[in-house]
């Protein structure tokens, strides 16, 4: 009684953590033994499997391929015109990422935590806090690793959250998990929030653990609780988070830098467009409001965006044209140095540029109902 | 011939049948799953305490525990402490337990797996951590009671009849 109490103190102090990482390649020892029925039946499907049913596989994964590079083909286009965006927002850098496969090769015996074990470790290259993938969104990210295996925390666990926003207007919410493979609880959104049924929540990158950009979830019901701080609302992960078997492990986030704009406007001499100014506040709900203009000029430095096989180097290449007519606003047309909190209902954000560009208008869509405006 | 009660429950019997229930404990299932299986480590530490009390005790539950601590890399000594407090009961009960018929030792079962999971929900949340709201948690004890009878299996191959099943 004793001795395990003193264990448990022990433990919630770290300082048997050795003992944890000595305990690691035993545990490894285990569950690859008990992964070993599943190895066994995949080799003897392979051993034994009929020519007929090797042509079949052989004739959809090729017809899948075929899809696969054609919205690949869509994508370079995307990636480029993102880029040349990104540029002109100033957003100096980009996340470039490398990824490894690991298999899972075992679940935490208990229920209601959702771990799953995967057969790469620190060998590998592994290290804790990588997120992982699947092929239809986020699944969770590595918590411990041994020399040979490693532990991942999947979105739905309770003890996980995970900072997203809706891919519609930029609403960022925090993603809970519940405990339950299928559910996930936005924490802290408020009454007005604007959010529907079937909004699409992608990573927000926030916090800088998660790339941006990677479907999370899709909102399944959306709660208003007169008199209630939050509204409730639930999503349902994206990724089959019971079903996998292969996931990817985002192994290295690099930055690198975009270069800046090649061709630069003469602001003054050209009519001005004033890039994010912002419709979205009713004016009766916010009469002190100070107006919200020129936000991408103090949008963060540094976007996550999707790790890519990046064209960066060759840009200028590929832009062989003036960049749209899309011009800084001046400094000094900036309002006055002002921190408003904007309470209020949010309305579509009508940018010039919110049509062509999902990066524009994420980045000149204000956050959530609370707005938080800090001019330099 | 006939086995002595010491040889029946020698150690490696006890080892090997319960790294057997350590592999059902790790077998990878679907979550839903999951919340019906029965706590395979702990049937066997009750079944080992109540056949030979002289050999598994508290501390050998103790033990039992940490390993099933150190394979859900859980905090040190969570499941030890329990499962040391349940073998202590199994220890005060088990001439009676010996006599019960099988309908009332899989009630008595399902009770100890009950306490079981009740003593880990409430250390869980001593310690803040998140724990499972609704009656279903109690699902994998209902499990173990009614799977107590096929524990008999841990005896097969012993010429002796057990303590535990009569």
């Amino acid at each position: 009684m004793l001795l395990s109490a003193g264990l448990i103190f022990a433990d919630t102090r770290h300082w048997l953590d050795p003992v944890h990482e000595g305990a690691g390649g035993f545990v490894a020892a285990l569950y690859t033994t008990t992964h070993f029925p599943s190895v066994g039946f995949e080799w003897i499907q392979d051993t034994w499997g009929s020519r007929q049913d090797l042509l079949e596989d052989n004739r959809h994964l090729r017809a899948k391929a075929l899809a696969t590079a054609h919205r690949l083909l869509k994508l370079q286009a995307l990636e480029i015109e993102n880029l040349r965006l990104k540029s002109l927002l100033h957003v100096s850098e980009q996340v470039q990422g490398s990824f490894k496969m690991a298999e899972i090769i075992g679940v935490d015996p208990d229920p209601f935590h959702h771990e799953v074990i995967l057969n790469l470790g620190s060998a590998a290259g592994i290290k804790v806090g990588q997120p992982i993938l699947e092929t239809h969104g986020l699944l969770g990210q590595i918590t411990s690793v041994s020399p040979s295996v490693s532990r991942a925390l999947l979105i739905s666990d309770a003890n996980h959250a995970i900072p997203v926003q809706v891919n519609r207007n930029g609403v960022r919410a925090i993603a809970v998990g519940s405990g339950h493979l299928d559910k996930l609880y936005l924490a802290y959104l408020p009454e007005t929030a604007d959010i529907r049924v079937n909004d699409v929540l992608v990573s927000s990158g926030l916090g800088g653990r998660f790339p941006f950009g990677y479907p999370v979830a899709r909102v399944t019901l959306v709660k208003h609780n007169t008199g209630a701080p939050f509204a409730v609302v639930e999503a349902k992960p994206a990724a089959s988070l019971g079903q996998v078997r292969y996931v990817l492990v985002v192994t290295q986030q690099r930055s690198i830098p975009i270069p800046p704009p090649p061709v630069v406007l003469a602001p003054a001499a050209l009519a001005p467009i004033p890039i994010g100014t912002a419709a979205a506040t009713t004016a009766d709900s916010l009469p002190t409001a100070a107006p919200l203009t020129a936000l991408p000029l103090s949008v963060p430095s540094r976007l996550d965006i999707p790790a890519s096989t990046s064209v960066t180097p060759k840009m200028n290449n590929l832009m062989p044209t003036a960049p749209p007519v899309l011009v800084e606003k001046p400094k000094s047309a900036l309002p006055p140095k002002s921190h408003v909190e904007a309470k209020a209902k949010l309305t579509e954000v009508k940018t010039p540029s919110s049509a062509e560009s999902p990066v524009l208008n994420h980045a000149s869509t204000p956050p959530s109902s609370t707005l938080e405006v800090e001019s330099d | 011939m006939r086995y002595s009660a010491k040889q029946q429950a020698s150690w490696l019997r006890i080892g090997v049948s319960l790294c057997l229930l350590l592999f059902l404990v790790l077998l990878p299932l679907p979550k839903w799953i999951q919340w019906w299986q029965p706590q395979w480590l702990l049937l066997g530490a009750i079944y080992w305490s109540l056949q030979a009390p002289s050999r598994f005790g508290v501390f050998s539950a103790w033990t039992v525990g940490l390993l099933l601590d150190c394979v859900t890399e859980g905090l040190f000594g969570l499941n030890a402490l329990a499962m040391a407090v349940i073998a202590y009961f199994v220890y005060l009960l088990h001439h009676r337990i010996r006599l019960f018929p099988w309908w009332q030792q899989c009630f008595t079962v399902f009770v100890l797996v009950g306490l079981y999971q009740t003593l880990m929900r409430v250390l869980h949340s001593l310690l803040g951590d998140p724990v499972a709201e609704g009656f279903y948690y109690y699902l994998s004890a209902l499990i173990s009671g009614l799977l107590w009878p096929a524990l008999r299996l841990l005896s097969v191959g012993s010429a002796r009849k057990t303590a535990v099943f009569n």
